[in-house]
């Protein structure tokens, strides 16, 4: 089945764990990892190669390519601390695994009866010919799309808990409400009736949501760190604000 | 909530509202609760909650640190406050105990426009917070632009928050978050008054300088975003590291924004990546605030401040640039030791400003740019030297630094000296003192002589760094001990020294100055003289001064003045000749200053005097150059001579001019012959032989040139045997024996011309053999091989010819794709010398396809096709005539070969041939008219290409993608794609720069298209795909073309 861009399982082991699940001599564990970190991080160096002018098929090798040869080369064994998070390193890598490539070679690997990532390239298409409008720089769109594909991830997170902890109508209900937003604010009245809460009492639970959802997102962003703590979760944050616009 | 991908709609731009309120949830605050228990959770405190004796009313807004409550003060007076309620999570009891420390300091501050520190203390909770003057105002950019105010109130109100900052700064406290919104502007008493809050927070709280850092750019929903807009250089850094001088920064920041309506960061790149904005702080060049009004004239800023009392932009921009576009830059400099020091000395240069007085932001000066330019050049500056040279100059100060301190103690000295014992010291420490400045000023002349001569700084980038360099030395020289007064000795040194000053001015381009310190030293010089006339001193350095001095006076068209001072730096060494009559160093100049005076007479039209001059001078440089094998002696002979010689040349005595020569090649013989092996006296020899030959044949007496240039090739032949070493040697020989060859053409001996170019040839293509890396030698039988072409031609042996022509075609080729611009004509020449032979020998096809080859070297110009068709014209004779094996093949190929040629005419009549009716009268084109393409074209000629059509064309040729290596700012590779006449440029950086076809032009005898950029501040060059050239050439708007980069990869 082919993998949408952000899909709901995102690993919650740490990049630490996952870096040495990628260190480990069996292969079968490696190429799952491998195949997770494909899954969840693909589309940002997908959209990353389109915005530097490549085309749909060029995109597409580069990214399947990178990962195959990520693996091959063990190069995620390479990172540590002072190449920062897995944001940064990842987009390196792949920058120069861009440049190093040869036309030649990336036509060689084409079918070549290597392992396949199958990825959901018109799903990215469509994904990324929606935000042409922009004008963002290639590491800007980079940046931008990992955030939203992290914060993806943690809603994805947030819904998987709440229903393992029963509360599956409810969060349907009020996940709409994460957002501090005024428009929501006035909502509650009309949720009130519906569901049988106090406007009150759902003003609550909505801040428990947002309490437990800032848990994940930032559960999520450390997974991406290398020996992560609050401030540098906060510096990541601080990064991914700016990449969305802020 | 999953986004649904294949919607594209979903992905708007507003979605990235939500997602950006959605990871500011990310921040939030830790209540240290687990709230998946159970879980009441809210705000930890609400409206109407105690906190100490105030209580709060509303929210006002969140920082980084904490919420900041409106609260109301109960006891002992009512009065609205702003409350900062700092977050749980910080170490109270810390924080309380720093606090305390702070508090006293902050309660010092009592300045009116610093929004006051209350009172601070903790909650029931624990909590700190502090409590605050509340100012009711506008940042302090809003309210600049709600009440639309003019230059002048802006600065005026900027002017007190400096002065607000420079009281903090004197208690040591520093700001670290100044931004406009830290800074409202509320109404006191009817009066604006700008007050800086929160200051003083920070460092209170013990925060370090990366949490300050990520908290500048954290947010909550709902409120103003931290941006790092403000944030300087320093703190952007991988270790940020503050002190007063980031407030000023960040000081700048507002001032720019006030001036110009945006912050630098904002009118560089909207949106730029967290790495690229931190990199963009410590690196990019903001632009100047004039620049940046001019480029929008519609902005609000500009509006506004145009608005009052109607002041349009230019005016705006003219009352910007300068001193305001200074003032702000200082304060915005990377380098905080540039940066203004105090709040205080900004807020001073502003008011300078505004009351029309100078300020002391200097212009960026060259050393400025040198910091730049240094740390790019790094490495090329230390290969130079220059390091070290630099470090010379710092021990010459230290040594004129000690010379004046024993100058003043030696003044000192003999003032109060009564006995002779005190007068001795006194002398002593004078004699001391001149010692130290003798060494600093010989270390001080090698350094200028080094500077001076270091070949790499004579290149143009590096003329700008090599003025630097010098200009320190005029420094020095400036700030010498100026005595007038004073013994001989000591004006003669003063003299010297105004002289090197004068000529460094000169070498860097200051000519006023250098006319100026010259005329002054030459004055004292002179003055000397009447007053010593028969005293024993330098004057040779006197007349070198007004020998020197000669040199800017004709720059500045003063010839009569530059022509007397030759005279004077004459009559000086001659006097000083005799009192040394044997020194060869004496001698040297004077020869130098005699030849000089000679050009000015020659100028003046005294010829006779100027002969003899020469002849006066010459006679005492070869005394010389037969005494002393130096090398410079020789070299200064023969410079005389070509002078000499010239002179007599262009006096039209040309036998005396002759008689020159040889005796110039007779000296240099009996040289060689009475120091063997000295091959640089026979080295000049040759060359002078070869100059004396090349002068008979200009005179028109090729006959009598020829035993000159044989007598060069002699000479060269024979070293060349003496110095393997030296294959240079050979190339001389055949250059020489080819100039025997023109002599011997033109003096009509044909066949022995034949034979000297045979010769030259021989000899050439033999070097080339031997060194097939060396691509000049390669390319030297080139003209040997074009001269015998020739010859063939003329005399009609067209086989030799063809093949000679063949050959010499492939080394124009060679030298053609070298330089296209300069080879062009040369290679067209022959390949139509070429189509001649193979027509005359027969070869239709041949000739017409290096017909063909010919014109297309000019796609654009009519002539060269037209020409071309005409010989595929005689073509057609010729196939009419020869040989077939049946008429069928007669004509099949007759058919073919006119459609070629028709092609040829057509193409002319695209590029602008507009006789081809003409045409018919004046030439015999009976085959072609029996074409059917030829009559097509005479009916339906093709209208010629107007302009539009060329650029289309030109397109055509042009490639769609390529890359470029970019060596200055954001080096590296940068691709360059087409579509239609838009080209895009992607930098490294990942910045996109777009430029459109504007015309199809030649540069060099290059085709290609031009580019220009919307700004037009410069255009671009990139040459077609099938020209043989693959530099792109760069064009700053009234300037000339220059070379741009190499294009690779091209698609």
């Amino acid at each position: 089945m082919p993998l949408s861009p952000g899909n709901p399982h995102f690993p919650t082991t740490r990049w630490t764990g996952v870096l040495r699940v990628l260190g480990s001599e069996d292969t079968g564990r490696r190429k799952q990892a491998l195949a997770d970190l494909c899954r969840d991080y693909w589309y940002p160096l997908y959209a990353f190669a389109r915005r530097l002018g490549r085309s749909q098929e060029d995109a597409e090798d580069l990214t399947q390519g990178f990962f195959i040869h990520a693996l091959e080369r063990d190069v995620f064994s390479l990172a540590d601390r002072n190449l920062g998070t897995l944001r940064t390193f990842l987009l390196k890598i792949f920058q120069r695994y861009m440049s190093d490539v040869r036309d030649r070679e990336r036509a060689l690997k084409r079918g070549g009866g290597q392992d396949h990532l199958s990825l959901d390239i018109e799903g990215g298409e469509n994904l990324y010919a929606a935000d042409l409008a922009t004008s963002e720089s290639p590491e800007l769109l980079f940046d931008r799309t990992w955030a939203q594909s992290l914060l993806r991830a943690a809603q994805a997170a947030l819904a998987a808990s709440e229903h393992q902890a029963g509360r599956g109508p409810q969060f349907e209900i009020l996940q709409s409400f994460l957002t501090p937003d005024s428009v929501a604010e006035h909502g509650y009245e009309s949720v009130a009736s519906s569901s049988g809460m106090t406007p009150e009492a759902i003003r609550q639970a909505v801040s428990r949501l947002r309490k437990k959802f800032r848990k994940c997102l930032r559960e999520a962003i450390a997974a991406t760190l290398h020996d992560p703590d609050e401030a540098r979760i906060d510096e990541e944050l601080a990064a991914l604000r700016v990449a969305l616009g802020g | 909530m999953n986004e649904d991908p294949s919607n594209p709609a979903g992905r708007q731009r507003g979605t990235w509202e939500r997602d950006r309120a959605l990871l500011d949830l990310g921040f939030g605050e830790d209540d240290g609760a687990d709230d998946m228990r159970t879980g009441d959770s809210g705000p930890l405190e609400q409206a109407g909650d105690a906190i100490g004796r105030y209580r709060l009313i509303s929210l006002l807004g969140s920082g980084g640190f904490g919420n900041v409550w409106l609260a109301e003060q109960t006891e002992p007076i009512r009065r609205q406050v702003a409350l900062k309620l700092i977050k749980p999570g910080m170490d109270s009891r810390e924080i309380i105990a720093r606090f305390e420390a702070e508090r006293q300091t902050l309660a010092l501050m009592d300045h009116p426009n610093i929004a006051r520190v209350l009172d601070a203390g903790t909650s029931a909770t624990g909590r700190p917070y502090f409590v605050l003057e509340l100012v009711a105002g506008k940042p302090i950019t809003t309210h600049c632009d709600a009440f639309r105010l003019g230059l002048r109130e802006r600065l005026e109100l900027f002017i007190a928050v400096c002065h607000a900052v420079q009281h903090a700064h004197q208690k040591a406290i520093l700001h670290r978050d100044l931004k406009p919104s830290n800074i409202l502007v509320a109404e006191v008493d009817g009066k604006m008054v700008p007050k800086v809050i929160d200051f003083g927070i920070a460092k209170a709280l013990g925060v370090s300088d990366e949490v300050i850092q990520s908290s500048l750019l954290a947010t909550k929903a709902g409120v103003v975003v931290g941006t790092p807009d403000y944030m300087s250089p320093e703190q952007a850094g991988s270790t940020p590291d503050v002190d007063t001088r980031s407030d000023i920064y960040a000081l700048g920041v507002i001032l720019y924004e006030l001036l110009t309506g945006k912050t630098p960061l904002a009118w560089r790149n909207p949106r730029l990546a967290f790495d690229e904005v931190l990199r963009e702080i410590r690196e990019g060049e903001p632009a100047n605030p004039s620049l940046c009004v001019a480029k929008d004239a519609n902005d609000h800023a500009a509006a506004n401040l145009r608005e009052q009392r109607g002041s349009e932009t230019t005016r705006l921009i003219r009352s910007l640039r300068g001193d305001l576009d200074r003032v702000t830059m200082k304060a915005l400099e990377k380098d905080r030791q540039r940066r203004y020091d105090t709040a205080n000395a900004l807020a001073n240069d502003l008011r300078s400003y505004l009351d029309g007085e100078a300020v002391t932001a200097a212009a960026p000066t060259w050393s400025y740019r040198f910091g730049k330019f240094a740390r790019r050049n790094k490495a090329v500056l230390m290969t130079v030297g220059l390091v070290a040279a630099a470090l010379v100059t710092g021990t010459i100060v230290s040594l004129w630094q000690a010379h004046r301190a024993d100058l003043s103690l030696a003044a000192a000295q003999s003032s109060k000296a009564e006995a002779d014992a005190n007068r001795l010291e006194a002398n002593a420490n004078r004699d001391k003192a001149r010692q130290n400045l003798e060494q600093a000023k010989k270390a001080f002349d090698k350094y200028v002589g080094t500077v001076t001569d270091e070949p790499t700084l004579k290149t143009p980038e590096f003329s700008g760094l090599r003025s630097y360099l010098l200009e320190g030395a005029i420094n020095f020289y400036e700030n010498l001990d100026s005595d007038e007064g004073g013994d001989l000795q000591t004006r003669m040194d003063y003299a010297r020294n105004l002289g090197r000053l004068g000529t460094l001015y000169h070498q860097t381009g200051n000519l006023p100055k250098a006319l100026e310190s010259l005329r002054k030293a030459v004055a004292m010089a002179e003055a000397i003289e009447a007053e010593f006339p028969n005293a024993s001193y330098d004057r040779r350095a006197s007349a070198m001064l007004a020998n020197n001095l000669a040199l800017p006076l004709t720059t500045a068209g003063n010839l009569t003045e530059a022509q007397a001072m030759r005279k004077l730096a004459v009559q000086l060494l001659e006097k000083h000749l005799s009192e040394h009559p044997g020194d060869p160093g004496v001698r040297h100049d004077f020869a130098l200053v005699l030849s000089n005076y000679a050009v000015g007479l020659a100028g003046n039209g005294e010829m006779d005097e100027a002969e003899a001059t020469y002849v006066r001078c010459l006679g005492i440089q070869s005394a010389l150059a037969t005494e002393s094998t130096e090398p410079r002696e020789i070299q200064q002979l023969g410079y005389l001579q070509g002078m000499a010689a010239d002179l007599a040349s262009r006096r039209g005595n040309h036998a005396k001019a002759d008689a020159i020569y040889r005796e110039a090649v007779e000296l240099y013989e009996s040289l060689a012959s009475a120091t063997p092996p000295n091959p640089g006296a026979r080295e000049a020899a040759a060359s002078f032989s070869v100059k004396r030959g090349d002068r008979l044949c200009q005179i028109g007496n090729p006959a009598a040139a020829v035993p000159a240039f044989e007598h060069a090739v002699e000479i060269f032949r024979a070293l060349a045997r003496e110095l393997p070493n030296r294959p240079d040697l050979r190339l001389n020989a055949g250059d020489a024996k080819l100039k025997a060859g023109d002599a011997l053409r033109d003096a009509g001996r044909l066949a022995e011309a034949r034979s000297a170019y045979e010769e030259a040839l021989a000899l050439l293509e033999r070097l080339a053999a031997e060194f097939p890396d060396v691509p000049k030698w390669q390319l030297s039988p080139a003209p040997a091989l074009e001269k015998l072409a020739a010859m063939r031609t003329a005399a009609k042996e067209w086989p030799e010819a063809r093949s000679l022509l063949n050959r010499a075609i492939g080394l124009q080729r060679e030298k053609f794709s070298q330089s296209p611009g300069t080879e062009k004509q040369k290679l067209a020449d022959l390949l139509k010398q070429l189509t001649e032979a193979h027509l005359q020998l027969g070869d239709y096809d041949v000739a017409l396809t290096t017909a063909e080859g010919f014109s297309k070297m000019f796609p654009d110009d009519w002539e060269p096709w037209h020409w071309a068709a005409l010989a595929g014209n005689r073509g057609l004779q010729i196939i009419s005539t020869a040989a077939f094996p049946d008429e069928d093949s007669r004509k099949l190929t007759a058919d073919l070969y006119a459609q070629r040629v028709v092609a040829l005419l057509r193409q002319a009549v695209l590029n602008g041939y507009d006789g081809i009716t003409r045409l018919q009268a004046t030439q015999d084109l009976t085959l072609l008219a029996g074409h059917a393409s030829f009559q097509d074209l005479l009916k339906n000629p093709p209208a010629p290409l107007d302009a539009e059509a060329r650029l289309k064309r030109g397109l055509e040729r042009s490639p769609l993608k390529f890359a470029i290596d970019y060596k200055a700012s954001d080096p590296g590779r940068r691709l360059w794609e087409r579509t239609d006449r838009t080209w895009t440029e992607i930098q490294p950086s990942g910045t996109r720069n777009l430029y459109t076809v504007s015309a199809v032009i030649k540069v060099n005898g290059i085709a290609g298209s031009e580019l220009s950029r919307p700004d037009g501040k410069f255009t671009l060059f990139v040459p077609h795909r099938d020209e043989p050239s693959t530099l792109m050439m760069f064009k700053a708007s009234g300037g000339a073309w220059g070379r741009f980069a190499d294009i690779k990869d091209i698609e």
